[in-house]
């Protein structure tokens, strides 16, 4: 029985991070306009602990493709910080989850920007910022639309299909 | 009862903070644009390929933009984004995306801060293209 529940929660882990891989891969023409934040949110709330295996496995398969490099490195803990927010914040609702898609599209470049503090020092990671700031405020408005939009239909689809199937 | 007034407060702390956060950016990006400098100027663009030798440039131009300067002389060509141009070949020397290859553009050493399409000119400046492999 044990088993069968493993069986299950590796299909859901690999199917969930397959559908994230895929979803960015179809809307990459879309310069930082991403369905991975609303992905993340809705498997934070539907596979609680087990996005954090999502989120890794994802990780790395995007390396795999694109290669490891800093960006790679800052992957690492973005999502894990988005699924910490999720978790311990008792929001709910489209509205909700659309700001916070939008406020972490906003920090997105400078929660990215650690690594350039490393490399660069204090201007290098400050230049990081400012250059990204107009993708930031894309980012954002990308994510915020797609979640008002999205949220609703895909928080009802994923409650049926998931369901209790999941050890969670 | 309490459990959906305390979700509307959050929903309501989250839009604040967001509303917040857009006008910051906003106005740091607006605030950090550098001013243009009008009249004639001379820099210099060092085109730096993976194999080939650096190539020297040295013009005299009136243009605001880099970008503007370097399509005069048809040192750059790239395709124009929603964020302005996208330099894929500097003096010839095509990025191919294929092998992760892109333009880095660098003024005395350091990365710019904005893409080619908004970088003021002054006189004197040195400017370094350097073709690069790997993303990130």
């Amino acid at each position: 029985m044990k088993i069968k529940q493993a069986t299950r929660d590796i299909t859901t882990i690999a199917l969930a991070a397959a559908i994230v891989v895929a979803s960015k891969f179809a809307m990459s023409s879309l310069p930082n306009i991403e369905p991975v934040t609303l992905l993340f949110i809705l498997y934070t709330k539907h596979l609680k602990r087990k996005t954090l295996y999502v989120i890794y496995v994802f990780t790395f398969i995007e390396g795999i493709i694109y290669g490891f490099h800093i960006w790679w490195i800052t992957y690492l803990y973005v999502w894990t910080l988005l699924y910490l927010f999720v978790s311990l914040a008792k929001g709910e609702g489209a509205l909700y989850y659309a700001s916070v898609g939008g406020i972490f599209g906003l920090l997105f470049g400078t929660l990215t920007s650690v690594p350039y503090f490393f490399i660069g020092g204090i201007g290098g990671g400050i230049a990081y910022i400012s250059a990204g700031i107009i993708f930031d405020i894309v980012h954002a408005a990308g994510n915020f639309i797609i979640i008002s939009l999205l949220y609703k239909p895909l928080d009802y689809a994923l409650g049926r299909i998931i369901g209790n199937s999941i050890d969670r | 009862m309490s459990e959906l007034k305390g979700n509307k407060k959050r929903t309501i702390i989250a839009i604040s903070v967001l509303l917040v956060l857009i006008a910051a950016f906003i106005a740091i990006y607006f605030t950090s644009r550098p001013a243009a400098n009008p009249g004639m100027k001379s820099i210099t663009v060092s085109v730096i390929p993976l194999e080939e030798d650096e190539i020297e440039h040295v013009l005299t131009t009136d243009r605001e933009f880099l970008s503007e300067a370097l399509l005069d002389e048809k040192i750059i060509d790239g395709t124009e984004t929603e964020f302005g141009l996208m330099v894929t070949t500097v003096d010839g020397i095509t990025a191919n995306p294929d092998k992760q290859q892109w333009w880095m553009i660098t003024k005395d050493g350091e990365m710019t801060e904005t893409g080619v399409s908004e970088i003021v000119i002054s006189d004197k400046d040195c400017y370094e293209f350097t073709l690069v492999e790997g993303w990130g």
